[in-house]
């Protein structure tokens, strides 16, 4: 019985080596190299045609989706019988150098569509921007109020890489926002 | 004990010489061979209980007895690689006795001596000859075979394996005596096993389960590959697979290779290989985009093998890249609604074999060695390490040219295993098996958070005895499992390090009855538990695919099963029948609920999903019937009835296979086969309104064939055939695949296949 257990110890002592030397293994990359690509900040910067007064209305939520929700939501007021200019503000600010997602949007405009649905409110939205191909994109866009009341303004952000042909429709959702409006 | 002589023995062959003998001086003398190639079997252990006498086999295979006595004497003989017998003599002069043994193509010599009880279950193990015709699909469609087992899906080309119901991590899968680790609690997560390996599979719930877990509440899946000390001296044994599938234009090769390299060096080598490459595949309509997928999968296996002593070395590489369908990454709920209601997928498409974002890249690797040695006919010890290393990225579709390319997924987890194993047959007519088990396990990842990095150590003890009184067998086992988790957790930019510990006891309890070698009925009873997984405790995040927000919960305990069965079996001359019922109770079920609450994000509202735990009880019944109708004729049916409830709400739980039955005719005339199916899927009823975002789809009835016919041609054997699945086309939908919310399942796929069995004899040396 000596000899297969010599041989058997011996085997035991190479495996344990091999084992060891995989057991090495870096420690769990924990950090979050990478956050993926966020969009935490949406903000509107609406400037009234009148008087050249800018307001910023910000939706922020910092963790992203899920986790905390957002820590500023706030809500639009306008005048009655006002034009507004209107630039959406997109940005990815979990990041140590904040991104600003707004412009990749505007540099591929030909594929991202804004959709902006005013509910139970008497207002007038339509995109200012135009991509090459002669669609509107709505990163600017021109806000007309006709009647005062309460309600919703959603937007809608459309990803629609190479089938961008104006439909509202099609495409995969980046942002869905809907902020409560009053217009006095 | 007698009867295993039947299973094992290939001949037994009595000379008895004309000697006169006395009393008490009789020799018992004879040759103990390899029933495959009729060479002797040196060191091969004889021994004789009543009298303690023992012997063992020359180079040349041949023993003696000397000084016995006249009377009836148990022998028992064991070798390594051969399953052990017993053999009842009458001895009243000097004889002469040629014993052949099988070599046997299991891992696990010993134990299995009593569980004889094992052999006819149909039910729950699948051959080779079983898996031929699946040959070319994934693991997991391999699987479906076994009672009770139904596949989880995603799209077309993800399936994991559900056994009554359970999946996931509450399914243990053993790939070459290897417990598999992967990320095997998503959904979406296939498991990694090069499905050309498997030789058998065999789904345990019995004692020996435990060996491999406490945690596979669902059962145990024993992924075999062909023993490497099967391979024969100076023969160059192999396979070549070629198959082509006509749905995905798929394309699949896999070649294995092994030898026996010398009797005087007894190592054995054996390659293999296997590349697969499919294109989208087609509903019964309309091709779904971005559905192809490619493997590659390697192995090297080498055995060494000299008097009691083995070891082996094992090394696998199993790589694939899956496309996932476009449509069904939705960016929020109400792109989920548009896709739900379109009867078309929305994103048409046009056959390519490329694979573009979103898709999953998987690659895992074992490396595993295992080192057996007999140290006399009742001791054996054997001692496994092994390494596993998962590393699994998900791609996302990008939101722009300029996002970051990487993975939105990136997560490696690494297993480094140890076991020890010591059989001790008929020790105080018992067979036992004890084994401590060692893991150590590291989770990393990079991207967007869902399981938190974390170190396991875990250590495990089990014991399992086995012993055959007379008609009734009987094996228990117990394990005592302790499990250490480190996690690290980001908190607003500060890394939080949590302990987690969990431990536990298991037992499992079977009883068998046989009755004139026709009849046997069993009882099984077992308690066994599972820790919350990582995913279970902390996920929080945003569920691409499902559009939905899943918040784990850190204050989950373990959850516990109380499991029993009956299964009886009739295996006449016409007529062989199966049935298996059960009822388990698992209390803390841990399940995601949908809760009533909305989570406002930038895309929108997301429908919340809790980690909860609930008492939970699953119940149904699994049978086969096989009858055959003469010689060339036989009929299969199988059916399963599953339910699941939950205790607590009183309600069915979710995601539960139907009733569903599969019935198959088969002509077979010499190497002539053909089979026919049917198979039917009945609507889950039991579901709870609201509880998922659509109701169950309809029933269906699937049909298929599967034909081959094996010749000989250059001196090698061929097997050719065709098979088909879904040859009526029609269009269904699967409640238990994900992307029913937006496809059909595939439609009809014809599949050619070609085998060669390659075994080239060396003839220069004799």
């Amino acid at each position: 019985m000596n000899h297969p257990l010599k041989t058997l110890s011996f085997g035991l002592l190479i495996g344990l080596m091999g084992l060891q030397s995989c057991i090495k293994d870096p420690k769990p990359e924990i950090v979050p190299s990478n956050e993926g690509e966020l969009i935490t900040t949406c903000i509107l910067k609406t400037t009234d045609s009148a008087d050249g007064q800018t307001v910023y209305t910000i939706y922020r939520d910092l963790d992203g989706e899920g986790g905390n929700g957002p820590s500023t939501f706030d809500s639009i007021t306008l005048q009655v019988g006002h034009t507004y200019a209107t630039e959406i503000l997109l940005l990815d600010e979990s990041k140590t150098a904040v991104d600003t997602i707004s412009q990749e949007v505007s540099a591929e405009g030909a594929d991202h569509l804004f959709v902006f649905t005013p509910q139970m409110i008497s207002l007038n939205i339509e995109a200012k921007d135009l991509d090459k191909n002669g669609l509107p994109i709505g990163l600017q866009s021109i806000w007309r109020t006709n009647g005062t009341g309460r309600g919703k303004v959603r937007i809608t952000l459309k990803h629609q890489p190479g089938i961008k042909n104006g439909d509202p429709l099609i495409g995969e959702t980046d942002l869905d926002i809907e902020f409560n409006c009053k217009i006095n | 004990m007698k009867k295993s002589i039947l299973l094992a023995l290939g001949l037994i062959a009595f000379t008895y010489t004309n000697a006169q003998s006395k009393p008490c001086e009789i020799k018992l003398s004879g040759l103990v061979i390899d029933s495959s190639d009729l060479v002797g079997l040196s060191n091969t252990v004889l021994s004789i209980a009543s009298i303690k006498a023992e012997a063992k086999t020359d180079k040349n295979g041949r023993f003696t007895f000397t000084g016995l006595c006249a009377g009836t004497y148990e022998l028992h003989i064991s070798h390594l690689n051969c399953e052990h017998i017993h053999l009842t003599l009458q001895l009243d002069k000097d004889s002469i006795i040629t014993i052949q043994l099988k070599h046997i193509d299991k891992e696990l010599i010993g134990f299995k001596l009593s569980s004889k009880a094992d052999k006819s279950t149909e039910l729950k193990r699948l051959n080779s000859k079983d898996l031929e015709s699946r040959k070319g699909q994934s693991i997991s469609a391999m699987m479906q075979d076994l009672a009770g087992v139904n596949l989880l899906k995603t799209g077309g080309t993800v399936s994991k394996p559900m056994v009554n119901g359970l999946f996931g991590n509450r399914v243990v899968l053993v790939n070459n005596g290897i417990r598999q680790e992967g990320q095997n609690w998503g959904m979406e997560h296939a498991p990694e096993i090069d499905a050309f390996l498997a030789t058998e599979i065999e789904l345990i719930k019995g004692a020996e389960s435990l060996r491999y877990g406490a945690d596979g509440i669902g059962g145990v899946i024993l992924v075999k590959p062909k023993s490497i000390f099967s391979e024969k001296l100076k023969q160059l044994n192999g396979e070549l697979n070629l198959i082509g599938n006509s749905n995905g234009r798929g394309k699949t090769s896999n070649i294995i290779l092994g030898s026996l390299l010398g009797r005087k060096v007894p190592i054995a080598l054996r390659v293999q290989g296997s590349i697969k490459q499919f294109g989208n595949y087609r509903t019964a309509q309309d091709l779904v985009d971005n559905t192809g997928s490619s493997e590659r999968n390697y192995s090297v296996h080498i055995g060494f093998q000299k008097r009691g002593f083995q070891t082996e070395l094992f090394y696998s590489e199993f790589y694939n890249k899956i496309g996932i369908y476009t449509g069904s990454q939705i960016g929020n709920l109400s792109d989920l609604e548009t896709a739900m209601q379109s009867k078309k997928p929305l994103i048409p498409s046009d056959f390519t074999y490329l694979i573009d974002r979103p898709y999953q890249v998987v690659d895992h690797r074992l490396l595993k060695y295992r080192n057996a040695l007999q140290v006399n006919a009742k001791n054996q010890v054997e001692l496994t390490l092994s390494f596993q290393r998962n590393h699994r990225e998900e791609y996302d579709i990008l939101r722009s040219a300029t996002s970051f390319k990487g993975p939105a997924f990136d997560y490696y987890i690494s297993s480094s295993m140890g076991e020890l194993l010591w059989t001790k047959n008929n020790f105080h007519q018992i067979n036992w098996k004890a084994g401590l088990i060692g893991l150590h396990q590291s989770n990393a990842y990079t991207g967007r958070f869902f399981i938190p990095g974390f170190y396991q150590k875990s250590f495990a003890g089990f014991v399992m005895a086995s012993k055959s009184y007379k008609k009734i067998n009987i094996e228990a086992s117990g394990r005592y499992d302790q499990k250490h988790f480190e996690l690290f957790r980001w908190n607003t930019g500060q890394l939080n390090r949590t302990l987690r510990q969990f431990s536990g006891l298991a037992y499992v309890v079977k009883v068998e009855y046989l009755k004139e070698s026709k009849h046997r009925i069993s009882l099984t009873q077992s308690s066994t538990w599972r820790p919350p997984a990582p995913n279970e405790l902390y996920s929080n995040g945003l569920h691409q695919g499902l559009a939905s927000i899943e918040i784990g919960d850190s204050s989950l305990k373990a959850e516990r099963s109380y499991s029993q069965s009956i299964t009886y079996s009739y295996s006449g001359s016409k007529n062989k029948i199966e049935a298996e019922s059960y009822f388990q109770r698992i209390k803390g079920f841990i399940n995601l609920l949908p809760s009533k609450i909305l989570l406002l994000t930038i895309r929108g509202a997301y429908p919340v999903f809790n980690y909860q735990q609930s008492d939970v009880a699953l119940y149904g019944l699994n049978a086969r019937w096989k009858h055959l109708f003469g010689p060339h004729y036989d009929l299969i049916m199988n059916v399963q009835l599953p339910y699941g409830q939950n205790l607590d709400l009183q309600k069915p739980l979710n995601l539960m296979p139907s009733m569903n039955s599969k019935i198959s005719l088969a002509y077979h005339k010499k190497a002539f086969n053909l089979s026919t199916w049917c198979v039917y899927q009945s609507k889950q009823n039991r579901y709870t309104e609201g509880s998922d975002y659509l109701p169950p789809p309809e029933a269906y009835v699937l049909l298929g064939f599967d034909f081959n016919v094996e010749f000989k041609a250059f001196g090698q054997t061929i097997k050719t055939g065709i098979s088909g699945d879904n040859v009526g086309n029609s269009s269904y939908r699967s409640y238990l695949n994900r992307t029913r919310y937006f496809t059909d399942e595939a439609g009809i796929n014809l599949a050619a296949k070609l085998s060669i069995i390659l075994n080239h004899k060396n003839k220069n040396k004799s």
